[in-house]
């Protein structure tokens, strides 16, 4: 699992294409969501707008739902070699508090939620204005 | 051939300073010119603060002030052969922009050509505001703005020898090795 993390407009998106390639790919931005069997990249965007959808329910239910998302994807990527998940992440985190409950809301959330993914991902990748960085590779976990 | 330097950070991380401080140390190894493009325009009593904090900073140096807010093309007949340019900063010249609705394409023209003529015979230093790390708006002017933001940096590390990530005073090299080699 690839996790690319990065503001909102920095060139995530086309780093992932130009650099990654990713052939057969399916993209899901809810945790659940069916893949077609056919796909062998599942690439996971906006989770910050599912969350905010969310709003109102308890945050730690929440997290935890995005944890099972993520063993459930890990469990896809293990069924053959070729199948590879990448999960794109905008980082809100570094602002000012937002005034809105929503906001701050989703904030929280998607913060402990990337946390999360990038403590079980093997390779996590910053991207700044189109420049990216290493933050964790598969050597990291040996 | 000059060299191309791009500054982002937050508010107060000391990106102009650091720039400053660049500009300086260059200008003390080649005694070029220096040029302080400013984008900001004293329009309230805020800003006139802002300004003068900048310029107190500036005093007992050599530096030459251009106020370019809008039209950034005419700023590059203005800049010397062999000037050291330090540019402050593209998140108002971008606002000046907008608030003259001026078209993004004019924008985009208009610093690419900004870039690719002043490098042929100056340095360059710009300093950029970072504002993409927070929630970002989903419509109307805020959104519009944010992703043009986005843009116009990716354009700007793209175009640039160095690109520099300040975070509270501290240069964080992003690309190009030391900021000082050529």
């Amino acid at each position: 699992m690839h996790f690319i993390i990065g503001g909102a407009f920095n060139g995530k998106r086309k780093w992932v294409e130009e650099e990654l390639k990713p052939s057969s790919r399916v993209e899901i931005s809810k945790p659940g969501q069916p893949v077609p069997e056919e796909a062998d990249t599942i690439l996971f965007t906006r989770l910050e707008e599912w969350i905010l959808l969310q709003y109102g329910q308890d945050e730690d239910d929440l997290v935890l739902k995005w944890k099972q998302e993520i063993k459930r994807l890990l469990e896809w990527e293990n069924v053959a070699a070729v199948r590879r998940v990448i999960i794109i992440g905008t980082d809100q985190s570094k602002g000012i508090v937002p005034l809105e409950k929503e906001q701050r809301f989703t904030r929280d959330v998607l913060g402990w939620c990337h946390q999360h993914t990038a403590s079980k991902a093997d390779r996590v990748t910053r991207i700044w204005y189109g420049l990216s960085e290493e933050l964790k590779t598969k050597e990291d976990l040996k | 051939m000059g060299t191309v330097t791009t500054v982002i950070g937050g508010a107060r991380s000391g990106k102009t300073a650091w720039a400053e401080r660049e500009a300086l140390s260059r200008h003390d190894k080649t005694g070029a010119p220096l040029i302080y493009l400013a984008s900001g325009v004293a329009f309230d009593q805020e800003m006139k603060q802002r300004i003068t904090r900048h310029q107190k900073d500036r005093q007992n140096q050599h530096w030459l002030t251009i106020e370019q807010p809008v039209n950034l093309t005419g700023a590059i007949a203005k800049c010397p052969v062999g000037a050291i340019v330090v540019w402050d900063c593209v998140t108002t010249w971008l606002t000046n922009e907008l608030m003259q609705k001026t078209e993004k394409s004019r924008m985009l023209h208009d610093l690419t050509m900004f870039l690719r003529t002043v490098r042929m015979h100056a340095d360059l230093y710009i300093i950029s505001n970072e504002v993409l790390s927070e929630p970002v708006f989903i419509e109307g002017f805020t959104a519009a703005y944010q992703q043009l933001i986005g843009e116009v940096h990716q354009v700007l590390v793209k175009e640039s020898n160095h690109a520099i990530e300040m975070e509270a005073g501290l240069a964080l090299v992003r690309k190009g090795g030391a900021a000082d080699d050529s």
